[in-house]
Formats: C-alpha cells, sequence, structure tokens
C-alpha cells in the first residue's frame, strides 16, 4: 500500500510537436517570401523583415502592450468565467436525464450556431464597453464546456452514487468528492476546445467594435490599409495562441496529474 | 438503503433508447415554455432590456424578411461562400495531408510548421485577405477554405500513419502501386477520421464566412446582422441568428446523412 510506484515517463510536449526541424519548412517559406519580396515588391505581402518595422508605430505609449494585455485579460476572464459557469450548468443539466432531454434540442441549437454571429447582437444591448466583450465571449465560448460536462455527468457511472451513500456522505461532499473530480477530464477536454475559440471570439469581437486589444489593432491596420503591420499583428497573435495551447496543457496535466497516463 | 439496488434496475431499464417521438416531443415542451415564458415577461415589462424584441416581433419580423426576398439572398450568399470554402479548403486539407503522411520522414520536418500554421486563428487572417482581395466573395471563400484545410490535413496524415504493418506487407505483397495502395488501402484507413474532420471544419467555414461577412465583405448573413445592428432593429437580428443556428444544424445534419457512405463509420451520432 505505502510503496507508490511512480513511472516516470519522459515529458512530451503538447500533442505532435516534433522537434525543431519540422520547422524548416516554414523557415524556407519566409526566406523565400524574403527573396521575393526584394526582387518583386508586392503591396500586398511585404517581406518579413519589414514586419516589425511597421509594428514599431504602435509602439509609443505602449500601445502595443497594452493592445496585448487588454486581449489576454479579457480571453482569460472570459475562459474562466465560461469554463466555471459551463461545468456547473453542465453538472445540473447531465446529472438528471429529463432535464438532459428536455433541453437537448435548444443545446444542440446552440452546439451548431456560429458563436460568432451573436456578435452584433450582444453589442446592440451591452453597448460599446469591456462588460460587453465579457458577454459575448462567454455567451460563445461556454457550449464547447457546457456540453461536454453535461455529457460526462450524464455518463458516470450508476456505482459512483452507492459509493456516496455507502460511504455516508452528504450530496454536497458527494459532489465535491466524486462527482467533481469524475467529470474533471471531460470539463478540461472542454476548456481545450473552448479557449481557441474564446481567442477568436475576443479578437472578432474586438475587430467588429473596435473597443480595445490586438483585434481592435489588426481592424485599424486594415482600414488604413498597412499589410505589414497585419502580418506583424498576425505573427503576435499566433504566438499567443501557441503559449494559450501550451499553458491549457500544463493546466490540463496538472490537475489531472493523480491519474495514471493511459496514452503513451 | 435496502431498496437501492431495485432502483438500480429500474434505471438502467430506463436508459434503453425510447421512441424518438416521444424525445421530440419532451425537447419541444421546454422550447415552448421558455418562448411562452418570454412573450409574457415582454408583455409585463420584466426584461432587463427595453429594447429585446418579444417572440412575436421576431416572427413578424422573420415574415417580413422573408417576404421581400431579404433573407432568402442573405442565406444563398452565406451558403454559397461556406460550402465553396469548405469544399476547396478540404481537398487542398486532403492533399496536404496525403502527401505529408507519405513517409515518417516527410512528417518529422513538417509537422510542427503544419502546427503554428494551424494554431494562428484564422480570424486573423481576415485583415489580410480583406486587404488582399478587397470585399468579395473570393475573399470569403478564402477565409472559408483556409479554416478547413488544417483539420482535414491532420486527420488524413494522421489516418494514413495509422495504417496498421500488416495493411503495409499485403500491400507490398499484392505489389500495389503508389496510387493503387492509396485509394485501395491508405484512404479507406484514413477515411473514418477524415470524415470527423471534414463535419468539424464544415463548422469552422460557417463561422469564418461570416465573420468575414461582418468584417469586409457587405453580403450574407454577417452583414445582414451588421445592418440591423446598426438600424437597430433587434427583432430582425434575432430572426437572422435563429436562421444562422437552423443552417448551422442542416449543415451538420447532412454531412451526418452521408455518414454510412463512409467506410468505417457506423453511420451513428457522435
Amino acid at each position: 500500500m505505502t510503496t507508490t510506484v511512480r513511472s516516470r515517463r519522459p515529458r512530451v510536449a503538447a500533442a505532435g510537436w516534433a522537434p525543431v526541424r519540422g520547422l524548416v519548412p516554414l523557415g524556407v517559406l519566409l526566406v523565400v517570401w524574403q527573396i521575393v519580396g526584394m526582387v518583386a515588391p508586392s503591396p500586398f505581402f511585404p517581406p518579413p523583415t519589414s514586419w516589425p518595422a511597421a509594428l514599431t508605430s504602435l509602439l509609443p505609449g505602449g500601445a502595443l502592450a497594452q493592445g496585448i494585455l487588454s486581449t489576454l485579460v479579457t480571453f482569460a476572464e472570459s475562459l474562466v468565467i465560461a469554463f466555471v459557469l459551463g461545468s456547473a450548468l453542465g453538472i445540473l443539466i447531465g446529472r438528471n436525464r429529463v432535464v438532459s432531454a428536455a433541453l437537448a434540442p435548444l443545446l444542440d441549437f446552440f452546439r451548431y450556431l456560429p458563436a460568432v454571429a451573436l456578435v452584433p447582437l450582444i453589442v446592440l444591448f451591452a453597448g460599446y464597453t469591456q462588460t460587453m466583450k465579457i458577454y459575448v465571449v462567454v455567451f460563445g465560448a461556454i457550449w464547447p464546456i457546457l456540453l461536454q460536462v453535461r455529457l460526462v455527468a450524464g455518463s458516470l457511472d450508476p456505482i459512483l452514487d452507492d459509493v456516496r451513500r455507502v460511504l455516508g456522505l452528504s450530496r454536497g461532499a458527494g459532489l465535491a468528492k466524486i462527482v467533481i473530480p469524475a467529470i474533471l477530464p471531460g470539463a478540461l477536454l472542454g476548456l481545450r476546445l473552448a479557449s481557441p475559440l474564446t481567442l477568436i471570439l475576443v479578437l472578432v469581437v474586438e475587430i467588429s467594435t473596435q473597443v480595445s486589444g490586438l483585434g481592435r489593432m489588426l481592424g485599424v491596420a486594415q482600414q488604413s490599409y498597412l499589410p505589414a503591420q497585419v502580418f506583424g499583428l498576425i505573427v503576435i497573435i499566433g504566438v499567443i495562441a501557441i503559449l494559450i495551447d501550451l499553458a491549457i496543457s500544463i493546466v490540463e496535466r496538472w490537475a489531472l496529474r493523480y491519474r495514471p497516463r493511459r496514452e503513451p | 438503503m435496502t431498496l437501492a439496488p431495485a432502483k438500480k434496475v429500474s434505471r438502467a431499464a430506463r436508459r434503453t433508447p425510447r421512441f424518438r417521438g416521444s424525445r421530440i416531443l419532451i425537447g419541444a415542451v421546454p422550447l415552448l415554455v421558455v418562448i411562452a415564458l418570454w412573450q409574457v415577461a415582454k408583455a409585463a415589462g420584466a426584461l432587463p432590456f427595453s429594447t429585446v424584441p418579444s417572440p412575436s416581433d421576431v416572427a413578424v419580423a422573420g415574415y417580413r424578411l422573408i417576404a421581400d426576398g431579404e433573407l432568402v439572398a442573405a442565406v444563398a450568399h452565406t451558403l454559397v461562400a461556406v460550402i465553396l470554402g469548405w469544399v476547396v479548403g478540404s481537398a487542398a486539407g486532403l492533399m496536404l495531408g496525403i502527401a505529408l503522411g507519405a513517409s515518417a520522414t516527410t512528417w518529422r520536418w513538417t509537422m510542427a510548421t503544419v502546427q503554428v500554421l494551424r494554431a494562428i486563428p484564422a480570424i486573423a487572417f481576415v485583415s489580410i485577405a480583406v486587404i488582399v482581395f478587397s470585399q468579395t466573395l473570393t475573399m470569403e471563400v478564402v477565409i472559408a477554405a483556409w479554416v478547413a484545410v488544417w483539420p482535414v490535413a491532420i486527420s488524413a496524415m494522421d489516418g494514413i500513419r495509422d495504417v496498421t504493418p500488416h495493411h503495409r506487407e499485403l500491400a507490398h505483397s499484392l505489389r500495389m502501386r503508389p496510387l493503387a495502395r492509396l485509394i485501395k488501402i491508405e484512404l479507406p484507413t484514413a477515411a473514418p477520421n477524415v470524415f470527423v474532420a471534414l463535419r468539424l471544419s464544415l463548422g469552422g467555414s460557417l463561422a469564418l464566412a461570416i465573420v468575414a461577412e461582418i468584417v469586409g465583405n457587405p453580403q450574407g448573413i454577417g452583414y445582414a446582422l451588421v445592418q440591423q445592428q446598426l438600424a437597430l432593429h433587434a427583432d430582425a437580428m434575432f430572426a437572422y441568428i435563429i436562421v444562422a443556428g437552423l443552417i448551422g444544424l442542416a449543415l451538420n445534419a447532412a454531412i451526418q446523412a452521408l455518414a454510412p457512405l463512409v467506410p468505417g463509420t457506423r453511420g451513428g451520432r457522435s
């Protein structure tokens, strides 16, 4: 009992991350782009070396840093709210079969409704504010989490209910000690699905309402016809997306550290 | 306590699938209740925003949009953009996936690039697409296609890499040419994977086409939503959003109907 065998497997980074050599095609693409851009300049595809220069006009007064921060804060706040709210609603709905079946058509509708279509509507009601941004993003990002948790909560082994009764745990304790750990992997899968969607929604809201953030900068650069700046911002957004992905997989591994890993 | 096991049995018995009819019925009840409550709350002035329309307003607005042909035109435009983009993007993704899955070496030398390109939110490319293609259908199709490429490419690549050594030996001993091997062994192995990806990317194409319409191309559902927002016509916006959800459902149902044709898929829901 006391001897816990710990299998120390080599830590594999996020799924499918081949070593650096996999980045060679991207490097080649950028080099070719650079050469073509210098030989035959195109107004639409400025060479990569011109991108950082185009971004410098955003630096004074920390505009770029503020934009990044604003986007990240909106992203984090929305994702946390969507995760907590989505998991809670998912458990409530999933644990009751009648409610779950009754709400199925409504939930299906929201699952297939492109969340971006809601942006103009919620903007109309909530106005052009930071709160509005969070409303829209949470409303769009909550569905993958809610649906995933509902699915897992609905298919929990009935034995778990007996375990609670045998141990004489109250419903509240059962929720904390049995149900929540059991749905956690599902909730985290929902989080993984929701996180890119959340980033997309944040950017869409920012582009279309121009309140603040990286999306606003993208929209402004587009309207002022500055392709080099747009490409620079795309690179920044890409880096952010990859870091977020990495962060989510770290959170996932940390939250599920007590479970044996099934896949190699 | 002692009754628990008996209860368990009855619960398990209840798990058996019921008639489809009763399922639809039980699903319709809350829908109608929500609509009725919404209507009553609106009439009683209990809604948080006074500008929220009542369901009957939405129905009237929807009818008006259908009657003057505006809704049909917007839906037709969006559908054309989505389907064109999805077909082009999926085809490109399939070819890319086949090329990258061809050998472990190509996989090793390209995987990180694919992951990086895929990770960049497609929405970020809308701005550059608007600059390059201006506000046209092409812009929308390119964006809708870009989203579809990556899931399909990765699923095809993974699927082809899943071919068992047994099947590989079979192809070898039958002296199959590469093309025959691709058609008879690799693609059927990858088919279930690719099918799931095609479904995902169809949803992605729909979402991005609508974004492209909101941000750039002045046509389709996305643009109609923005127009109605500027005109403060909340009722018409609700009508458009309901239609957008129905399109999402319909596209998914359409592709799901093809599941029995795909080798290795059960044709069941997922």
